[in-house]
């Protein structure tokens, strides 16, 4: 089923149609199907989101969508989703809590290989999401995944920009104030940066920021592919 | 340095906080407001007070574990039970509850804590589990774990 935040050119809820309709050049009415078939992305480069579920986010996907577009159309990059899929049944059963270990790209888990395998409809650049309700341990997102099969993992505990961040992770960026407290080499927090290590839950003055080096790094990302 | 509430939030609001870390930092001075976290509705913090717990030294986790065990989140029970598998002394006391908690997740991760420490005397209650066990995967999980049980 089409669903009309996948397209790039969503970033802001709820939308009039007839004015995607116009910013894109096509004619109104028009299909839904049509719309997404045949809008433009205008940007210089796209990152495309594969989403995954295995337990539905408490913040909704269209937010979290927005948010990050809102984010990444700053860097001119789009960003679509190519398509949905419910992993549900008892093989994913165990999975909706997902062993991540320390979260790092040194070691995966059994679980983090058994669920980045899955990737139906995936292209070889594009990035997978996988909606999971917990980690072991707790955290809002994980990004660590094998190089030959990209994802993130996001929990129902997510924040709107947790999904712009870990991606962002995915595309080279590391946090901008690393370490947190209470290390005593903690720097100010940058709490309108994209990329703060301190919790995007704690965003301020949204949108949040990225810098011109993020953005060069971002598009050169392999990830980041012609629209 | 004395360790204020403020403190322990701030550890814990990263979206991916380097829990060993931030235990070595805190320290086990936290502990008594961890505890307070693991109960709270917030839940976000109370499964990250739950998850830094693992890494708390001599009896200082207990607090928090039986809080968190008790959370009427799977989410935090979840934590709770995961952390258990670097807290052999607390076994006994908190783990009975976790492996035939109705959430599949917590089971799970009290399996595996079972699986990483191997304590004596639990040889027949995973036996159980393994046996009523309604997902398959989870159901499979039991039976390897008994077989390394004493």
């Amino acid at each position: 089923m089409p669903n009309l935040c996948d397209c790039c050119l969503i970033d802001r809820f709820p939308v009039s149609v007839k004015h995607l309709a116009q910013d894109a050049n096509m004619q109104f009415p028009l299909s839904l199907r049509a719309f997404l078939r045949d809008a433009q992305c205008p940007h210089a480069g796209c990152v495309t989101l594969h989403l995954k579920f295995l337990a539905p986010p408490s913040i909704p996907v269209r937010t979290m969508l927005v948010s990050m577009r809102i984010v990444y159309n700053n860097a001119d990059i789009g960003v679509r989703v190519g398509s949905r899929e419910n992993l549900d049944g008892p093989t994913f059963a165990t999975l909706v809590t997902l062993d991540v270990g320390a979260c790092t790209q040194a070691t995966f888990t059994a679980e983090q290989t058994q669920l980045f395998a899955n990737r139906n409809n995936v292209g070889l650049r594009d990035v997978v999401v996988y909606f999971v309700r917990d980690t072991n341990p707790t955290f809002n997102g994980c990004a660590a995944s094998p190089n030959n099969s990209r994802g993130v993992v996001l929990a129902q505990i997510a924040s709107k920009w947790t999904l712009a961040h870990e991606i962002g992770h995915i595309l080279g960026l590391e946090h901008v104030d690393d370490p947190a407290p209470p290390d005593p080499a903690a720097p100010p927090a940058e709490l309108d940066r994209l990329m703060t290590g301190r919790g995007t839950a704690l965003i301020t003055n949204p949108p949040p920021d990225i810098s011109s080096a993020e953005i060069t790094k971002m598009a050169a990302s392999p990830f980041v592919t012609n629209c | 340095m004395a360790i204020d509430k403020v403190d322990v939030i701030s550890a814990l609001r990263p979206d991916e906080p380097n829990y060993p870390v931030v235990a070595r930092q805190l320290g086990n001075d936290a502990a008594p407001i961890l505890a307070e976290l693991a109960e709270a509705d917030d839940v976000e913090l109370a499964a990250k007070a739950a998850s830094l717990a693992r890494f708390l030294t001599g009896d200082s986790a207990r607090g928090v574990l039986q809080r968190a065990t008790a959370h009427r989140d799977p989410v935090v029970r979840g934590a709770a039970a995961a952390s258990l598998g670097s807290q052999p002394e607390l076994v006994d006391a908190l783990m009975g509850q976790l492996l035939t908690d109705s959430d599949v997740g917590v089971r799970k991760l009290a399996l595996g804590s079972l699986q990483v420490l191997k304590p004596r005397g639990w040889r027949d209650k995973v036996d159980a589990l393994a046996s009523n066990e309604q997902v398959p995967a989870l159901q499979e999980l039991a039976r390897r774990v008994v077989q390394q049980l004493p």
